[in-house]
């Protein structure tokens, strides 16, 4: 686990200025995916938040897998995750992010995400309406701002630990061990 | 509604020429008929050629461990009749095996990958057989079989988040944290 450090005065604005331009990469294989254009479009409007999509993974600040992943989807993330430049989040959205959720019996499907890939937020919910996808987006920018969304540091001081997981349900590797 | 009259005369033309165990109408324009295995390529062939029968709408299996067999199913449809054919093949469960409809129908190539992957049915004569089509990696059982127990591979290939420790109702928890009431309640 990472101590919470003193930041200096640079930190804190660098913190604080990352904090309100925060690029979205959605990865739109779950259910989870339907919420989103209403968040990003009109009637929800996450972009007065200063959220908005990124096209590419080394554009983008934050992951949000969007539900459950396949094995097959797993690794298209974790090669996506590590594509993207730090500071770099993750969001969980959905329940079976965290513990399966109606998919806990499957035989094909993870269940939980943060053995994986270092989940800065939980959003709850099957599905998380809009409001909560916004209420997290939110939550995740004060963590920001605080300097305590650190996953990416510990999935970099943590990889062997990661990796393990990882092997263990990706039985055909062929990632770079090292893309980042 | 009437039964449709081309699928009646195909019915009665189709049993004298091949040992049909049953054909029943599952409505106006569907048939389906059971034939034994070595007699299913003949039967294609009839209906393809003889018949107007071009298209393969779609393959499908049915695994019946009770009965140690795999029935396999090809639906073909007629654009000329507007009627569907459903020509229903028992294979033995323990080694399932078939001959490729790939020369007939291109499209049967891909289902054919699909159903050794996932049922572990061997087409005989498909070069792509033992392909990856949708599992990377698998090296467990045909996941699609009855027999194959889905917990069980779970309990020994993933981990569970552990539960909550207490017992406290979750619309009372939160009504705590937030002072709201919840969307749910009265």
């Amino acid at each position: 686990m990472i101590e919470k450090k003193k930041r200096n005065i640079f930190q804190i604005i660098d913190d604080w200025a990352s904090a309100r331009s925060l690029w979205l990469l959605m990865y739109c294989t779950g259910c989870g995916a339907i919420e989103l254009p209403p968040t990003m479009t009109s009637r929800y409007d996450m972009e007065r938040f200063g959220i908005a999509p990124a096209g590419t993974p080394r554009q983008a600040d934050i992951l949000l897998i969007t539900g459950y992943l396949s094995i097959k989807t797993l690794k298209r993330v974790i090669r996506a995750y590590e594509q993207m430049q730090s500071p770099k989040y993750v969001i969980g959205l959905g329940s079976c992010t965290i513990n399966g959720g109606m998919y806990w019996d499957s035989y094909n499907t993870i269940k939980m995400l943060d053995l994986y890939l270092p989940v800065d937020i939980w959003i709850a919910g099957c599905m998380p309406r809009p409001e909560s996808v916004i209420g997290g987006l939110n939550k995740l920018s004060d963590i920001i701002k605080a300097g305590e969304a650190n996953g990416w540091k510990k999935y970099n001081e943590n990889l062997k630990w990661y990796r393990a997981n990882q092997k263990k349900v990706i039985k055909k590797w062929d990632l770079p061990e090292f893309n980042y | 509604m009437e039964n449709n009259m081309e699928l009646k005369a195909l019915k009665n033309n189709f049993s004298k020429i091949f040992n049909v165990e049953y054909a029943m109408f599952n409505d106006s324009e569907t048939l389906s008929i059971k034939i034994p295995s070595n007699e299913t390529l003949n039967a294609i062939d009839y209906l393809y050629n003889k018949e107007s029968y071009k298209h393969l709408s779609m393959m499908s299996y049915i695994d019946k461990p009770k009965d140690n067999i795999i029935e396999l199913i090809y639906i073909l449809y007629s654009y000329t009749d507007h009627t569907t054919i459903i020509l229903i093949i028992d294979l033995n469960r323990e080694n399932p095996k078939f001959v490729t409809l790939k020369n007939i129908f291109p499209q049967a190539e891909t289902f054919e990958i699909e159903f050794n992957e996932m049922m572990g049915i061997v087409f005989e004569g498909n070069n792509r057989m033992g392909e990856e089509f949708i599992l990377e990696g698998w090296d467990g059982p045909p996941p699609m079989r009855k027999d194959f127990d889905t917990l069980e591979f779970v309990n020994d290939n993933y981990m569970f988040r552990s539960g909550r420790e207490n017992s406290i109702n979750v619309r009372e928890h939160i009504k705590n944290i937030t002072g709201e009431k919840g969307a749910l309640d009265d």
